[in-house]
């Protein structure tokens, strides 16, 4: 008899997603609308009082359909996501990975992501945080997802994880963020060199293989973004559509290919003249 | 490549196919118009719009420069019944229809234009004159399969609007409001402020504005 109440005791609790906190794998809601699937995960696999914690919003995106990124794009809109965190907890800003450049007929350019993105969301623990609690971090999304036609989609994703004193890296999902990081811009570099004379800008990396140049939404427009922000060499010189930028910067992400076939990203903002 | 060369070439090879488009001579003093090939003008803001002419989903003929002559001020939205941000203005809100009522009190001649090549998204006459009844819009749908006259004007997005002035000259380019969703309305229309100060013999303060939608299909 005592035997069976165990079992069932057991049963009980395994179905309660006990297995899942036993081996730190965090309870996750995901949101599935038509033709991309969106999902909430975490860096590690707890929070911890007064540290940051990196989640990462993971789409998978349909094969021939794709996301816009936070690029200066002629159609779409880039991937909007809304934290919502219980109080006390901090969402940083997103971190985007460089998208893809897209040309389609009719001289349409956007930058975009196919099969799969990660956008990064740091996630700052209140200190006072309480060992033990399950804290339910929340996000609201929206998307334009297009193939040959566009349709948006939106989706609400949460994420369950325990407050410990330490936490250990999430090995599942590990692959997501490293596939993100490598292409976020490193702010340290101070490899590229940009100079602008009227309307002309020359963007410089030495000893680049290739350069693409990922305006930001609020860059000054150019005038054939299609022609001059992608070359080989080690310098792409970029027309602007107007002499006057409305003070608006030169400003977005520079993908730099080197020998061997890899790439490096790095950010790029030229002022107005009067100002620098 | 010089993309605007590849797509000179394509117009008047469209241009010959299908004889839509009369094409702007550049008659030079020096040597005859016989001479220099015909220049495909594109559109430039403050400058004389593309003239072009295409057949609606009624099968009427619309001249660009005939409106002109009389002296109409012409507005054109570029046009795609599938888009969800053309839905948002056709469906979702009448935003499209209110504006147009209020541009065709002030004598405003309104134009849709579908460049979608044949076979894509929203394309075609029956779509097209389908969505006319559905969307309950009292002016044409111009059917620009070939994309020649969607390429004249740059038109990139659905929806895309484009103002005429009664001399012929392009005033106003960009998106019709300043919200680039789906779903909401801006706060400013753009097509109807430029109306207004026109009207009101006001420079155009924004004439040049981001447009936003759905890319429009033309031929891979």
């Amino acid at each position: 008899m005592r035997r069976t109440a165990l079992a069932v005791a057991i049963l009980s609790w395994a179905l309660a997603g006990g297995c899942g906190r036993e081996t730190g794998r965090a309870g996750a809601r995901g949101g599935e609308a038509g033709h991309a699937r969106a999902r909430l995960v975490a860096e590690r696999d707890a929070l911890t009082p007064g540290d940051t914690l990196t989640l990462g919003v993971s789409f998978a995106i349909e094969k021939g359909w794709h996301l816009y990124g936070n690029v200066a794009n002629d159609t779409g809109y880039p991937i909007r996501v809304t934290p919502d965190l219980p109080p006390g907890y901090v969402a940083l800003d997103l971190l985007w990975p460089t998208p893809r450049r897209h040309v389609s007929p009719g001289d349409i350019l956007d930058h975009v992501y196919e099969e799969r993105v990660t956008l990064l969301l740091p996630v700052v623990v209140p200190a006072d945080a309480r060992i033990g609690d399950r804290v339910e971090l929340k996000a609201g999304l929206e998307w334009l997802v297009c193939r040959d036609l566009c349709l948006p989609e939106s989706a609400k994703v949460a994420l369950y994880l325990p407050v410990r004193p330490t936490a250990a890296a999430a090995p599942d999902d590990a692959a997501l963020f490293s596939e993100t990081r490598a292409r976020l811009p490193d702010r340290d570099s101070t490899e590229a060199r940009a100079t602008r004379a009227g309307k002309a800008v020359v963007l410089e990396v030495p000893g680049a293989e290739g350069l693409v140049f990922y305006p930001s939404p609020a860059s000054a427009r150019l005038a054939n973004p299609i022609r001059d922000a992608a070359g080989t060499g080690a310098r792409l010189t970029l027309t602007l559509a107007d002499a006057d930028t409305g003070g608006a910067p030169i400003e977005g992400v520079l993908e730099v290919a080197r020998p061997g076939g890899t790439s490096s990203f790095i950010p790029v903002r030229l002022g107005s003249p009067q100002g620098s | 490549m010089r993309t605007r060369n590849v797509h000179g070439l394509a117009l008047v090879a469209f241009a010959l196919l299908f004889g839509a488009l009369p094409l702007t001579a550049d008659a030079s003093p020096a040597a005859g118009a016989a001479d220099k090939p015909a220049e495909i003008v594109l559109a430039a803001l403050g400058e004389k719009a593309p003239d072009f002419t295409l057949t609606d989903t009624d099968g009427k003929t619309h001249t660009l420069s005939e409106y002109t002559a009389q002296g109409k001020v012409v507005i054109l939205e570029w046009f795609n019944p599938e888009c969800p941000f053309v839905k948002k203005h056709h469906l979702l809100t009448s935003s499209m229809k209110d504006t147009h009522a209020f541009a065709k009190g002030a004598g405003v001649v309104w134009l849709a234009v579908n460049s979608g090549a044949p076979g894509k998204q929203g394309a075609g006459q029956e779509r097209n004159a389908a969505a006319r009844k559905e969307f309950g819009m009292e002016y044409p749908v111009l059917l620009d399969g070939a994309g020649v006259a969607g390429k004249l004007y740059g038109a990139k997005t659905t929806p895309h609007m484009f103002l005429i002035d009664e001399k012929g000259t392009l005033v106003y380019r960009g998106g019709i409001d300043d919200d680039a969703s789906a779903k909401s309305l801006g706060k400013v229309n753009y097509v109807r402020t430029c109306l207004e100060s026109r009207a009101a013999g006001k420079p155009v303060a924004a004439n040049d504005t981001k447009p936003y939608g759905c890319s429009v299909k033309y031929a891979s």
